[in-house]
């Protein structure tokens, strides 16, 4: 059947000009190619007086690819997102104190498996002593010392070590916004959104603002922040709460500026577990971002502020702290007629893995490689993109909560409750009890859209020492000679690393002196 | 050992510079940083191809003299095996440097490890009383000539990397049956240059750097000429 003219997608308007909307709308840009071709435009409506949560500064590997995608420069992002690298989440007190073994572990960004051979079953079957990230990478060992990622001379976006960024989230979106409307054909609109009008068949039919009048598109992304403004308020679509499998729902964030601007700057993020959640704390280049993530179940605002002050190793009320309350969960749908939400208003998690970013990046990508030309062609679309989404959200869930329900402390409720299994997806449960007798395998995680993996696991549960047993497994191992050598290798490589590798700081500053070729 | 320091008649007033036609103070160089003025003398002899600074990630036009680290293919006890030597090689041990109390001043410097340094042989740097020798004030303007030139030079990689013309490039070579490799060096993407906007490829006309990036696509030939000079020496 022809589909008549009526109904050609040409216009789409993306409400909320945070992080979320501008790689949105960027990614749409990008894929309609809306700088040369005229056949679909893309429109982002902001309000020029709401805050954005800025909060996210963590990223993930995956962004290095989406930035390269769109066409932004590395050496802009490090010299105008007050960026700098993060190689690893340094996971410090998740584990009770034990006799003769560290109290943190590090999930960092280079795969942990070889092509050749498998070295988890051989750091299971050693002594266990030295760190697993340790046993099978250097990465580890480039954190601990504060060496940058990559060489100077290397291309942007590559380097000796799989990285990400820290980066300041409303710098970033100012960059965004930038190359969308400069480079990629985003138009830009700067007014408020008073009212969202719907039409009968439930979808909607135009937005109010108060300075650019009645907008109407043929596709509306709700990148409007928790408020859901769009696919919430005005469509009711409900919100699945998850806090009752994770139950961090409260933050409170601060600014720490640096004393000595030499000060060397971190290559991960330190994720410190408290008695009731975990504080973060990210080194960008020109000051820190630190906050308590915490669940208000198990302490309140006061206290809270007590354990970021002792963290901070100041007193509470010296500090002028941000309360940030979470909504923790998704939404029923994340689109509907002809409206698709992304960004905090489709679901949000606590930023443990910085999965934030992540997975709007991800959604926005799917959206403009899925877009229809046509709206007739909308409800087909939006079941696939629910149902996809919809997994990513849960397969995230259930790796943040691995983070906790493997723990052995049990200093506070907060702790042992996490081991509850009603608090456990079952998806998650199923897993566990495949890894107790044999390590994850990439069958374990079939889903294209899936969003963490093997290594992700591996490094999360090898560090919190979740005891696999392969005691069946010794007699296949017979391969000790050749880890030996690997062993010694990797000690080499190290070494010779360390003579070119410089510390993280001076780094960002010869980029941000020299800039990176792009070859 | 780098020694470097300022040049005066209290300290060098006695001092000769002697000429060394084989240049050993580079024999062990594989590459030799060169400047834009050169281009066209040097391209007859050697390879000019772009590397990156190791400290800025900089782009910089050197010219290939051997095919691994440490080898020099032009040098020989006898003298050097070309017409033409790049200008760093030859203002040696002299350079200019930056003054200390005053970093917009730049002075002339004395490597005083040369063995070229000593009493009795070559040119006189200073006159009796004192005043600087006609030999040292050539080899101070020839000096001047290359800080110049190095400037331009900066210009015109710059350039290069904008309208994004570097690819990177892997020399793989085989000598005497052992097949060798040279990485992180860089060429003009001769296909990326045809295909340069008009407004693009006029800038590189008129600033004068299109007979630079002919003779920088010219001299690869003479890449041939190290292998050959390769097999040459392993024979």
């Amino acid at each position: 059947m022809a589909l008549s003219e009526q109904g050609l997608v040409q216009h789409v308007l993306v409400v909320g000009g945070g992080t979320a909307g501008w790689l949105t709308a960027c990614h749409l840009a990008k894929a309609l190619q809306c700088s040369s071709n005229p056949a679909v435009s893309v429109t982002l409506v902001e309000s020029p007086d709401i805050p954005t949560i800025g909060v996210g500064e963590g990223t993930v590997p995956a962004i290095r690819q989406s930035l390269q995608y769109l066409g932004i420069s590395e050496t802009d992002l490090i010299r105008y997102c007050d960026a700098s690298f993060k190689q690893s989440i340094r996971f410090q007190h998740w584990l009770k104190p034990s006799a003769g073994q560290a109290d943190f572990y590090h999930h960092v960004f280079d795969y942990p498996e070889r092509q050749d051979i498998k070295l988890t079953p051989y750091w299971l079957a050693s002594d266990r002593r030295q760190p697993y990230a340790d046993f099978v990478g250097i990465q580890s060992q480039f954190c601990e010392l504060g060496l940058a990622p990559k060489l100077i001379t290397q291309p942007e976006y590559d380097g000796i070590a799989n990285y990400a960024y820290h980066l300041d989230a409303a710098k970033f979106a100012q960059l965004l916004t930038k190359h969308g409307t400069e480079q990629l054909g985003v138009r830009h609109i700067k007014a408020k959104v008073q009212q969202v009008s719907t039409a009968v068949d439930g979808s909607i039919a135009g937005i109010n603002t108060d300075t650019a009048g009645y907008l109407q598109a043929d596709l509306y992304v709700d990148c409007s922040g928790f408020q859901a403004l769009l696919l919430g308020e005005a469509l009711q679509i409900g919100f699945i709460a998850k806090n009752d499998v994770l139950f961090c729902d409260s933050a409170i964030a601060v600014q720490v500026p640096y004393t000595d601007e030499n000060t060397p700057l971190a290559c991960s993020t330190l994720a410190t577990a408290q008695d009731a959640g975990w504080i973060w704390d990210i080194a960008l280049p020109s000051r820190r971002g630190v906050g308590y993530v915490y669940s208000s179940r198990y302490c309140d605002k006061e206290q809270a502020e007590l354990t970021l002050g002792r963290y901070l190793g100041v007193p509470a009320d010296t500090l002028s702290m941000r309360h940030i309350p979470m909504q923790v969960g998704y939404r029923q749908r994340f689109w509907q007629h002809n409206c698709v939400a992304i960004g905090l208003s489709q679901g949000f998690v606590e930023p443990l893995e910085a999965t934030g970013l992540l997975v709007y990046d991800a959604s926005a990508r799917m959206l403009a490689d899925i877009l229809p030309a046509h709206n007739m062609q909308f409800a087909a679309a939006a079941e696939q993109f629910n149902l996809q989404v919809r997994q990513a959200w849960d397969k995230v869930i259930d790796f943040i909560k691995l983070h906790y329900c493997i723990s052995d402390r049990d200093d506070s409720d907060f702790w042992r409750d996490n081991r509850c299994d009603a608090s456990i997806p079952d998806s998650l449960q199923q897993k566990l009890q495949l890894w107790q007798s044999r390590t994850p395998i990439p069958y374990d995680f079939p889903g294209r859209f899936e969003v963490f993996h093997t290594d992700n696991y591996l490094y999360v549960l090898y560090g919190m020492h979740f005891n696999t047993d392969i005691s069946a497994l010794t007699p296949r191992l017979n391969q000790q000679q050749r880890v030996a050598q690997l062993a010694t290798a990797q000690q080499q490589y190290l070494n010779q690393a360390r003579q070119s590798l410089l510390a993280h700081r001076q780094l960002i500053e010869q980029i941000k002196k020299y800039g990176l070729a792009s070859v | 050992m780098n020694a470097i320091t300022p040049l005066n008649p209290q300290n060098h007033s006695g001092l000769k510079l002697a000429h060394d036609p084989s240049f050993a103070q580079v024999k062990n160089e594989h590459m030799l940083p060169v400047v834009v003025h050169e281009f066209n003398r040097l391209a007859l002899d050697y390879p000019l191809v772009f590397v990156k600074h190791a400290n800025t990630g900089a782009f910089q036009p050197v010219a290939l003299t051997g095919l691994a680290a440490g080898q020099n293919l032009y040098y020989q006890l006898q003298g050097w095996q070309a017409d033409s030597a790049p200008m760093i090689v030859r203002n040696y041990p002299l350079v200019l440097i930056e003054d200390a109390a005053n970093p917009e001043q730049l002075l002339v410097g004395v490597n005083e490890a040369s063995q070229l340094l000593n009493a009795e042989q070559g040119e006189a740097l200073f006159n009796a009383d004192g005043s600087e020798s006609e030999f040292l004030f050539k080899r101070k303007k020839q000096l001047e000539d290359f800080y110049q030139s190095s400037q331009l030079t900066s210009v015109f990689v710059a350039l290069l990397a904008e309208l994004q013309l570097l690819q990177p490039q892997t020399l793989n070579v085989t000598i005497a049956q052992q097949k060798q490799q040279l990485t992180g060096l860089y060429f003009i993407d001769e296909q990326k240059l045809n295909a340069l906007p008009a407004a693009q490829f006029e800038q590189l006309r008129q600033r004068g750097f299109l007979s630079l990036v002919y003779a920088h696509l010219l001299s690869l030939r003479n890449i041939e000429r190290l292998v050959k000079k390769a097999a040459g020496q392993s024979s």
